[in-house]
């Protein structure tokens, strides 16, 4: 019951009551983990209604929030316990770019869709995507842009991947208001989407197909992390 | 219909919804590609090149008042009259909002400043416009981010969704101010002369509102509903030009309601035109219409051509029309297809249409 409840405070967008709500849930013994997949399954049931358009950008910011709220009373219990990182994911809005909202939202849904998010900021350069994912060996660079005429940039990131040879082990996902399906094959990227929770269902396609395994840590010697 | 109207003329015609001599221009620029229009066409004077483009709105605005400047602070952002300090990004062409909300932390608005409209220094530039051009253009009044723009700049993006949501009190509180000085600006400014009423908020994205419905109607279909009474009785037959970016189809016939004649600016990559003239095209006119994001960046000149030839063609008739860009001409712009705009404008907008 008290489970339920965690779920429908995320769905109802409750950020005053869901600390309060997830707090009795622990105390009355729920198993962390199992209160954090109903957090999870409020954000998926959030993202479901805004892709039917019942829900709208403002709801999933608000979401973000209350699932933040719900965060920090749950992380304390989670400590200790393995962690279920299920990805590494670095995230920017590309150079030139320094809209941050839509970046902000899928930040939150990756997180709570279990993913460990490197997030760089707003207006960043090509070469620090790469850098980045080679220096905490992420497999995904997921990058925003607002702008339609700061999407060509984005080319660069490919270019610098190919650069250090890790084109075939990165991918590089896309998304933002200016951004069109034929840049996927115009840029060379991956995917491209324009909103964060396609985005987000497609990072976790990638962390699930078989033919891309997840690894922690170093390039060289895969780890395997599966959801 | 007068064979040649003033550009006042042209426009007032066009957005009550008669057909003018000619279609009315607007010009919205970036300075960089204004400067490589103003080269291309081998001049510095500026209202040259505004002639040249056919632009029939000038606009007004309040200004801060003599001897203010902004504040650079050391962390490289800019402060201005409300407080809200900017940082110019890494390519030089955008400033970044996020950085300080002078509303952030307060709990109610008893410790805030809010510029005063009455200051008369903050007028002068605008009743120098009027008299310059008051008499030949369409003048139109700069009110935009009326409300919820203007509150997240002031509180921050997140804090002030939280206050909509669920601290009505401060949004309330908030809101209201703004409405208040929006009022005194707006009738400052029809005392000067507008002919045309700027308001707007961006509270549409690629993809439909960014705003529930349901919180835009709350909050703020009222008050503007307010605002615009306020202009009216003041101002019988002022016009009323509502902006916001992206797709606001869901809340068309919430501001038909409160009393906007002119929507502007119709993205069309989000948001079909011709739908809009087809279900609203007797009630409301379109100000822009021709895409900033694929076609003046991206297009060649003939497709520029092309798709203001197709936007004359299917928004023109009966007027309610007026063609611009659908925000400023970004930096990226080639200046063949700015010049194609303002020539193709110019040249094909004149009534009565050839089919």
């Amino acid at each position: 019951m008290s489970l339920e409840k965690i779920f429908q405070a995320i769905v109802d967008l409750d950020i005053e009551n869901i600390a309060e709500i997830v707090k009795i849930s622990l105390k009355k013994g729920s198993d962390p983990y199992q209160v954090l997949d109903y957090l999870r399954r409020g954000m998926d049931e959030v993202g479901r209604r805004f892709e039917l358009g019942e829900y709208f950008l403002a709801d999933l910011v608000m979401a973000g929030e209350t699932m933040k709220m719900a965060m920090e009373v749950l992380t304390p219990y989670l400590r200790g316990q393995d962690e279920k990182v299920c990805g590494k994911v670095v995230l920017g809005t590309i150079q030139g770019d320094l809209h941050d909202i839509g970046k902000d939202i899928v930040k939150a849904l990756l997180s709570s869709a279990g993913f460990e998010v490197y997030d760089l900021g707003i207006d960043i350069p090509p070469e620090k995507f790469v850098d980045k994912a080679k220096e905490v060996g992420a497999r995904v660079i997921a990058i925003s842009s607002l702008l339609s005429t700061t999407v060509p940039v984005v080319g660069d990131v490919v270019r610098e991947l190919k650069k250090a040879n890790l084109r075939d082990k990165i991918k590089v996902i896309i998304g933002g208001a200016a951004v069109r399906l034929y840049h996927v094959e115009k840029y060379g990227v991956d995917a491209a989407v324009n909103d964060a929770v396609k985005g987000v269902e497609i990072i976790k396609s990638w962390a699930l197909s078989d033919e891309f395994k997840w690894q922690d840590g170093n390039l060289e010697e895969a780890h395997v992390k599966r959801v | 219909m007068k064979l040649r109207m003033s550009h006042k003329e042209r426009v007032l015609a066009s957005f009550n919804f008669e057909e003018p001599d000619r279609i009315p221009i607007d010009i919205a620029f970036r300075s960089e590609p204004w400067t490589k229009l103003k080269s291309y066409l081998g001049t510095d004077d500026d209202e040259k090149v505004f002639r040249w483009c056919g632009g029939d709105f000038r606009v007004i605005g309040m200004n801060p008042p003599e001897g203010w400047r902004p504040t650079l602070h050391p962390d490289g952002t800019f402060e201005d009259e409300w407080g809200i300090r900017r940082k110019i990004g890494s390519t030089g062409l955008y400033e970044h909002f996020h950085y300080y909300h002078p509303l952030a932390d307060a709990e109610d608005l008893s410790n805030y400043e809010f510029p005063d409209p009455s200051d008369s220094t903050r007028w002068q530039t605008a009743n120098e416009i009027m008299k310059k051009y008051g008499e030949e253009y369409a003048m139109l009044g700069a009110n935009a981010t009326t409300l919820f723009e203007i509150s997240w700049q002031l509180r921050g993006f997140k804090k002030f969704l939280r206050d909509l949501y669920i601290n009505s009190k401060f949004a309330n509180q908030l809101l209201d101010k703004l409405t208040d000085i929006r009022i005194e600006m707006g009738l400052i400014m029809i005392e000067i002369g507008v002919d045309i009423m700027f308001l707007g908020d961006d509270v549409g994205m690629q993809t439909g509102m960014l705003l529930p419905p349901h919180i835009w109607k709350k909050h703020f279909k009222p008050r503007m509903q307010k605002i615009i009474y306020a202009y009216r009785s003041k101002k019988s037959d002022i016009i009323i030009d509502y902006h916001s970016d992206g797709d606001i189809t869901a809340i068309v016939p919430d501001l038909i309601e409160i009393g906007v004649n002119v929507l502007n600016p119709v993205q069309p990559d989000c948001m079909d035109p011709v739908k809009i003239k087809n279900e609203y095209g007797d009630r409301l006119a379109i100000r822009g219409a021709i895409s900033v994001q694929e076609t003046m960046p991206f297009g060649s000149p003939e497709e520029v051509k092309s798709v203001v030839i197709e936007r004359i063609k299917t928004l023109a008739p009966g007027g309610g029309f007026a063609i611009a860009p659908s925000h400023v001409i970004p930096p990226e712009t080639p200046v063949e297809n700015i010049v194609t705009l303002y020539k193709t404008a110019q040249k094909y907008g004149f009534y009565p249409m050839r089919s």
